[in-house]
């Protein structure tokens, strides 16, 4: 009904070294098989295999009733026709004992292999000791103390100060690869050293995903499912809907990938509104299992690299800025940077009584500090990079980061509001989007669409 | 070596009914896959394959993607087969709670899957992926003595992969990039 093309034709055109077989056909599969694994002629293999679907059921083999269960209602006649006693789940002593023999020769392999492997481990101490740390998947290095403190008048988009603190952690991970999908001159995720991963220099570090974003996050799933390799990649964060299907898988099978996904709001400006997220980032933040991080400066850029780096229960998607962001000289470097691995923190303190809680993250914190700045004493500025993080802290830390006591408080991000009232609640307010961007300089955008100190301050009093 | 046609024609006639019977028990699942690919089962399984039922995550075999991954049973069948720890109790109990048997496959619930699959397409992507990584840790760990990573990847997708745009995006890299 909906198949017509010539599916080896495209793959040949792929590149694809492309066979036609039976696949019932055992003698004919193995031979395609052997001759794509012995046809060392630069290309990937493909085999056709044509097929019965549903073959042994006679009233739905080759239809479309064949896929799911619809067959099942003919088990016990297609048994019998298969010569299958009435015994159900039977398998006779002769399979399992062919089997068995089986297993005895792929346990022979496997020795050889072995012994092979030992000999390498003996002569190749360093590479070996690296390898064991890939398989168990450690991270035995304080990457933060790796990556330099920025300068203090540093004028950053985080994803340039992602770039700088991506090089030390890249060099005190050998087995991290990177790629993006066509976008490294702006995502800035390249490892500088690294090489690109080519059919000539397979060493590269660099992979080139061309844009096919979809593909990327598949093809970095499969990277870390192989078990050895770190992976990243990267591309603008409106892209996030490319790959949500991969994502999901990443965060189900908790593969500890790192999205390197930069121009993360409004803030994008020119290219307007296809191109700026306004839901995605909470859209992530709302699937089980991955961390989503989106730090506010250079110094929480590196505790983020840092924090995706060394989480290996699963993925971490970093987003960051395609504009410029002010470095919060304000608040301690090692606060900033340690911060972000609990998910949120004090950034600044209220002096005498708590009256009332400004958070916010990413590009919008600074915000929050000059809106603070105009209300006075009591009010003190969470910075909260990481939601997932901060959730699995200790309800304890959690309590003196926002205690229940003080009610009165106002949420800031470019962005949708609603995941924000977990921590706001029913008395809070939430600055923030309920409409897509526009298409002018970055900075314009943000102001017409209400994100700046101005509107927290009138929140706030509005309490 | 030749094939034994008997044995393995005998074996792919067992995997067959397995995956009736779990299916049948489940009232629930996906027989076309298992069915129409059982001979190829048989030879991935009961020949082809470089692979260690004692060790599944042994880093020198060839991995086996089922992209199709509503064909679960398939896998769960050949697994059990080769003696890997999935007892005939699990295949008893596909598609229930706790099973080592889940309805698609899922990484880490199952030794000897290799990917969480059934979002079709998905798998193809997965084996380029880990034909990447082959090819980077042969070139990065293999010694001119020594050939520690010297494996193949196999992927089994089915039309429905074949349509979905990701097997067209990851196919189009592997193409580009000479994954063999």
């Amino acid at each position: 009904m909906t198949q017509s093309e010539d599916t080896a034709a495209r793959f040949k055109a792929y590149g694809f070294d492309v066979q036609e077989i039976n696949g019932h056909d055992m003698q004919a599969f193995l031979d395609a098989l052997d001759s794509a694994k012995e046809n060392d002629n630069g290309k990937p293999k493909f085999i056709v295999a044509h097929t019965l679907i549903g073959k042994g059921i006679p009233e739905v083999e080759g239809t479309f009733k064949a896929h799911g269960e619809a067959g099942a209602k003919f088990v016990d006649a297609a048994r019998k026709g298969l010569g299958l006693p009435d015994e159900h789940y039977f398998v006779s002593k002769a399979t399992y004992d062919y089997f068995a023999e089986h297993k005895k020769k792929l346990l022979a392999d496997y020795e050889r292999w072995e012994k092979t492997y030992k000999d390498w481990r003996k002569k190749n101490g360093e590479q070996a000791k690296l390898l064991d740390a890939a398989i168990d998947r450690k991270v035995d290095v304080d990457l933060l103390s790796k990556i330099p403190e920025f300068p203090k008048d540093a004028k950053l988009a985080t994803r340039k100060a992602g770039s700088e603190a991506l090089q030390p952690v890249a060099q005190a991970m050998p087995l991290l690869v990177s790629g993006s999908a066509d976008l490294h001159g702006s995502t800035l995720n390249y490892i500088k050293d690294g090489g690109d991963f080519t059919r000539e220099t397979p060493k590269g570090r660099n992979i080139h995903f061309g844009i096919r974003e979809h593909g990327m996050c598949a093809i970095l799933n499969g990277i870390s499912y192989h078990g050895i390799f770190r992976a990243s990649g990267a591309t603008f964060l409106v892209f996030t809907d490319y790959c949500r299907a991969s994502i999901r898988l990443a965060a189900l099978s908790k593969l500890p990938n790192i999205y390197i996904f930069t121009h993360d709001s409004i803030g994008v400006g020119e290219d307007g509104p296809t191109h700026e997220p306004v839901e995605t980032v909470s859209s992530v933040r709302i699937m089980p299992q991955i961390d989503v991080i989106r730090p506010a400066d250079p110094e929480e850029t590196a505790g983020a690299f840092a924090a995706a780096a060394q989480r290996v229960d699963g993925p971490t998607l970093l987003a960051l800025t395609r504009q410029v962001v002010p470095i919060l000289n304000d608040v301690d470097v090692k606060l900033r940077r340690e911060g972000v691995a609990r998910g949120g923190y004090i950034a600044k303190k209220e002096k005498g009584e708590l009256d009332l809680i400004i958070m916010s993250c990413g590009s919008e914190l600074q915000h929050a500090f000059a809106a603070a700045k105009e209300l006075g004493d009591g009010v003190r500025v969470v910075s909260m990079p990481c939601f997932e993080r901060f959730n699995r802290e200790s309800e304890t830390y959690r309590e003196e980061v926002l205690p229940k006591s003080c009610r009165k408080r106002v949420a800031i991000e470019a962005g949708v509001t609603e995941i924000w009232y977990q921590y706001v609640g029913l008395d809070g307010k939430v600055v923030g989007l309920h409409q897509f961007g526009l298409s002018a300089p970055g900075a314009e955008v943000m102001k017409e669409r209400g994100i700046d100190a101005k509107h927290v301050v009138e929140a706030a009093k509005s309490l | 070596m030749s094939l034994n046609i008997e044995a393995l024609s005998r074996a792919a006639t067992e995997a067959r009914g397995l995956c009736m019977d779990a299916v049948q028990a489940s009232q629930s699942g996906h027989l076309g896959l298992p069915l129409g690919c059982a001979e190829m089962g048989a030879v991935l399984y009961g020949y082809a394959l470089k692979h260690n039922p004692e060790k599944p995550r042994w880093i020198g075999r060839d991995y086996f993607v089922l992209s199709a991954g509503h064909g679960s049973m398939f896998l769960y069948a050949w697994l059990h087969l080769s003696g890997y720890d999935l007892p005939m109790s699990e295949i008893k109990r596909f598609r229930q709670l706790h099973s080592k048997t889940p309805g698609h496959p899922e990484f880490s619930e199952t030794p000897g899957v290799e990917c969480t699959t059934g979002p079709l397409g998905q798998g193809v992507g997965n084996a380029v992926g880990i034909s990447v990584a082959m090819k980077m840790a042969a070139a990065r760990f293999n010694t001119s003595e020594h050939r520690i990573f010297d494996q193949h990847c196999v992927c089994l997708a089915g039309d429905g992969c074949m349509q979905e745009g990701v097997a067209s995006e990851a196919s189009a890299f592997a193409g580009h990039f000479g994954l063999e």
